[in-house]
């Protein structure tokens, strides 16, 4: 691991990006959430999206709250999963990184309203949850819902990154990104055997964008 | 049958005339009531389930207001739900039909069948009759356009980013130790 500045981790956050492009992920780090996590980076690569997360410039010197910061505000928009915001484990603790990022986003917001770059944000909250009692300012927001399988979420995140472009261009339906994650999956198992459990970002990215349906594949 | 219509508030004239003339034609157009009950989001994503169909209604304009992006969502989904939900672009004059809405053709032949009233004012009864026609899938079709699914102008824009995000990836991976040294981390996140 080069222990310069001009690292993995340097790398990222410090290049110019597009931001017009780019999906910030806010969603648990964990083993339970892995799989939809991962579906969720294969449904913004399908709408022809870059995401983006912590996980870019994770261990960086530069504290992790000024690394989520900039991510947030380099990316036109991002998509926040509350699913962990509840008494969990035996000191029922709730996760508030999640609606901390959230508020990020909402800041980000307000600050480019106007502007053609205005970032805009999307809540997913899986089906039941009483997210507007955990954060009572989200009333009269209206998230889209998952019930904890990969179909909703990819479903949901698509239907709302869809409705992000306009007129061009036109992209796969959530069935056939669907039908397409388990060769990504295939290409994840055979990077966590190369790398460990926790591959690199841009070789999970790669990873994505090598294995989603192509709409010009079925009609060239 | 019933139909869903999604409009733009700008156009609700063209919407209530719309809605008479596919009346008067025997096909029920789901009209929104205000309830107690469900919010207006819920129940038009309520509407575009039950419905047989939905049609877009496009005019020329900058930028769908957010109430008809609710509507498109509420279609879109819908037939994701169940694709023998058919999705129709209406357009009034030179309208282009949303990518969202060619997406639809992908997985469904390639083409997205749509009506044109390129002259509201003079070929709206034509136009009218070419959709009631397509929703019924009977009579004078002759009107009905076939729309591309994937243009020139997706190629383009898919070429675009798929250059942008693979700079973007090579420019990360240069910077990656040694798979042996990245194993050797206890945690990366």
């Amino acid at each position: 691991m080069p222990d310069d500045e001009s690292s993995i981790l340097s790398g990222p956050i410090n290049s110019p990006r597009d931001e017009q492009e780019a999906v910030f992920i806010n969603c648990p780090f964990d083993a339970d959430f892995a799989p939809l996590f991962e579906a969720l980076v294969f449904a913004i690569v399908a709408c022809k999206f870059e995401p983006r997360s912590a996980l870019e410039s994770a261990n960086v010197s530069e504290p992790r709250m000024e690394r989520i910061t900039r991510a947030i505000f380099t990316s036109r928009y991002s998509i926040h999963d509350l699913s962990r915001c509840r008494g969990e484990g035996e000191e029922r603790l709730a996760r508030f990184n999640m609606p901390l990022e959230l508020g990020i986003a909402m800041a980000c917001r307000y600050l480019t309203r106007g502007a053609p770059h205005e970032h805009d944000w999307l809540l997913l909250v899986p089906e039941g949850h009483v997210y507007v009692k955990v954060v009572s300012d989200l009333a009269g927001f209206d998230p889209l819902k998952h019930d904890g399988s990969e179909r909703t979420v990819v479903q949901s995140v698509m239907l709302w990154l869809t409705m992000r472009r306009g007129v061009s261009p036109s992209l796969p339906t959530p069935k056939s990104v669907l039908d397409a994650l388990p060769k990504f999956r295939a290409e994840l198992a055979q990077l966590k055997a190369e790398w460990g459990p926790e591959p690199p970002w841009p070789l999970l990215v790669e990873a994505a964008k090598r294995t989603v349906p192509s709409p010009t594949s079925t009609f060239p | 049958m019933q139909i869903f219509i999604s409009y733009a508030a700008a156009d609700r004239e063209w919407f209530e005339k719309l809605k008479t003339d596919i009346h008067q034609r025997g096909i029920d157009v789901w009209t929104d009531t205000p309830n107690a009950e469900l919010r207006w989001s819920e129940r038009i994503e309520q509407a575009a389930r039950a419905a047989d169909a939905s049609i877009l209604l496009l005019a020329p304009q900058a930028r769908p207001d957010e109430k008809q992006n609710r509507t498109w969502q509420a279609a879109l989904w819908a037939f994701w739900q169940d694709s023998s939900k058919r999705l129709i672009p209406f357009l009034l004059g030179e309208v282009e039909v949303p990518g969202f809405a060619r997406g639809t053709a992908l997985d469904n032949g390639g083409y997205l069948k749509v009506i044109r009233a390129r002259d509201p004012q003079q070929d709206w009864e034509r136009a009218v009759n070419s959709l009631v026609a397509l929703l019924r899938n009977e009579g004078d079709m002759s009107q009905v356009e076939q729309v591309p699914a994937v243009t020139e102008a997706d190629r383009e824009a898919y070429r675009r980013f798929d250059a942008y995000l693979s700079a973007e990836i090579e420019q990360q991976k240069a910077l990656l130790p040694s798979p042996a040294e990245w194993r050797a981390r206890a945690s990366h996140y």
